[in-house]
């Protein structure tokens, strides 16, 4: 699959402008949850991002401006850039029906859960209780006006916070039952953390699905950037079931 | 059904190859490695090259297109070749890269270089470097003409019409070929079991992430891309070069976040994905036995034999 022309538009921007944004992308393609699209800006280089929405003009991506690609997309606001996908095995959200849900994620790297959320409610009827907890990390506000937004029903709790501590309170205070699914993404150290602490919460690992945030580059397979013990995340995730890949975290 | 090939009747052979396209062989330079051939008196085939014939279809620094703003403006053309004494272990190592830049999403230029290549093999005898254990391998016979030496000639397996092009008018021969004896052997064994095993982290200490031996493998494939503009003519390019799974960057790079990389699950990165995992994905084992990361280790870590003391 060739790169193609997409219309980039900045859509909503922090409060100071300066750290993220959420841009909308005018891209064919239809896309699952916990997919992403390759971004290709000329002379600066490609790079990744999970799809945050998809509607019939395209995609949502968030946006923070950490990478020389991140960086260079700021200017570009309605300016053309280079897009292939939609690609990756997402989160599997036909087999999560009649399940209660549980997403836990970082802001910074929501939006595979905030897809998963529209997901959701969009087919509402189909879904027991969804529960999310947030650690509010930067960008802050963005995300949080849009985070509610999102979760702006009777079926689902949102609880977010700023502080690590606060975080795992949070998550202690859920009750997992035997129909619950957790839907992960976060850092990789505070996924080993919440990862030991579903454990002590007896949620079973077959249950457990996580994004695993990694930089790709060619997102084809080929050049071995992303390897995970023999798991290439851009062509075998980048959505894992924690059973299938115990080994990540010993 | 091969062919007869005098070994008097080889530098005629090879002569008229190279009028026509390039010929490339291993030459004896700061180390014996595949080059392209000026002399045949240059050829070496009594030893075994260094470096394997990677470098013509995934160059260290590969220069894949240009581009000006947004607009792609191509691919340089790739030269036709061909490439004579390679050994079985190369043959199939060029098996495994087509596995992965041949497969679901072809790579344009890996594609354009393997169409344009022809490699005419040489089956190693007497001359068996101390460390190759491909027999342990599962190895085919992968090249379009294989040389097998049999006294004062040579008798020629075709293994492809593009192979069979260049003997046609040889003489046709038959001749029952036999097994390659390498002293070095691979025990079989579920090393999945061995994960946790101590002698991966003893090995491990003794590394010092030079990166020789990806750097030598024929099946190493791994690359970063970048991009590089000249601001004169506004041209951009598109390069991707070398990577080894040896150097801690090539982890710190994946991800600030990435789980913390240590030497030893570098060194069981590089082992478990030559033997187990990449068969999980193509069926085919990815390490040929060809023994340079052994040779060339200079902190002599061989996991041959890490492996073979496994109980
Ligand atoms: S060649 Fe040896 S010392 Fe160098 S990186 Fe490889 S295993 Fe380590
Ligand atoms: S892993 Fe070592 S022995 Fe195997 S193909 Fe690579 S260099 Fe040769
Ligand atoms: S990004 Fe190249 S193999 Fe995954």
């Amino acid at each position: 699959m060739t790169y193609e022309y997409a219309d980039l538009k900045i859509i909503k921007k922090e409060a100071n402008g300066k750290l993220a944004s959420i841009f909308s992308l005018r891209y064919k393609g239809a896309a699952h949850p916990g997919q992403y699209i390759s971004i290709w800006v000329p002379g600066i280089g490609q790079e990744t991002f999970p799809i945050a929405h998809q509607d019939s003009t395209g995609f949502n991506i968030l946006v923070t401006k950490k990478s020389d690609v991140s960086k260079n997309i700021f200017p570009l606001k309605k300016g053309l850039i280079l897009v292939k996908g939609p690609f990756g095995h997402g989160f599997p959200m036909n087999n999560l029906k009649k399940t209660n849900l549980v997403m836990i994620g970082q802001t910074h790297l929501f939006s595979p859960l905030w897809f998963a959320l529209s997901y959701v409610k969009e087919n509402k009827t189909s879904y027991l209780k969804t529960s999310i907890v947030a650690l509010q990390t930067k960008p802050k506000k963005a995300f949080i006006e849009n985070l509610k937004k999102a979760s702006s029903d009777k079926n689902i709790n949102l609880e977010y916070t700023e502080k690590a501590e606060d975080f795992k309170k949070l998550i202690k205070k859920i009750k997992f039952t035997k129909n619950t699914n957790v839907l992960l993404s976060l850092k990789e150290e505070y996924l080993k953390e919440v990862l030991s602490l579903l454990k002590s919460k007896k949620v079973q690992n077959k249950n457990i699905y996580f994004y695993l945030h990694r930089k790709m580059n060619c997102a084809q397979g080929i050049c071995g950037s992303c390897a995970v013990l023999g798991e290439k995340t851009c062509v075998d995730g980048p959505v894992f079931r924690f059973d299938d890949v115990l080994g990540f975290f010993e | 059904m091969g062919k007869l090939l005098k070994k008097e009747d080889l530098n005629k052979f090879l002569y008229k190859i190279k009028t026509k396209q390039e010929l490339v062989a291993p030459v004896e330079t700061d180390a014996v490695r595949f080059e392209t051939v000026k002399f045949i008196s240059q050829i070496i085939l009594d030893k075994i090259p260094e470096f394997p014939p990677k470098k013509y279809f995934l160059p260290s620094n590969d220069e894949m297109f240009q581009f000006r703003g947004s607009k792609i403006l191509g691919t340089k053309k790739q030269p036709s070749r061909i490439i004579f004494g390679i050994r079985q272990c190369d043959v199939n190592a060029i098996n495994v890269l087509d596995k992965v830049f041949l497969g679901k999403n072809p790579d344009p230029l890996y594609k354009e270089r393997r169409e344009k290549t022809t490699l005419i093999a040489i089956k190693c005898s007497k001359e068996i470097e101390k460390n190759c254990f491909c027999t342990s391998m599962n190895l085919s016979n992968f090249a379009d003409l294989y040389f097998h030496d049999i006294g004062d000639s040579f008798f020629i397996e075709v293994g492809s019409d593009k192979g069979l092009k260049l003997v046609s008018r040889l003489k046709d021969y038959e001749y029952q070929t036999g097994p390659i004896n390498t002293k070095k052997r691979l025990f079989k064994k579920d090393i999945a079991r061995y994960y946790n095993n101590k002698a991966w982290k003893d090995a491990a200490n003794k590394c010092i992430s030079c990166g020789i031996c990806t750097n030598v493998c024929p099946t190493c494939l791994c690359y970063k891309q970048k991009e590089f503009s000249d601001t004169k003519t506004d041209i951009g390019t598109k390069k991707r070069s070398w990577v080894s799974c040896q150097h801690k960057n090539f982890w710190e790079d994946t991800d600030e976040n990435a789980m913390d990389f240590d030497k030893t699950k570098m060194l069981k990165h590089r082992v478990y994905h030559k033997l187990s995992y990449f068969k999980k994905n193509y069926r085919i084992g990815m390490c040929t036995g060809c023994g340079r990361c052994i040779t060339q280790c200079p902190a002599k870590i061989d996991f041959v034999k890490i492996i073979n003391k496994f109980k």
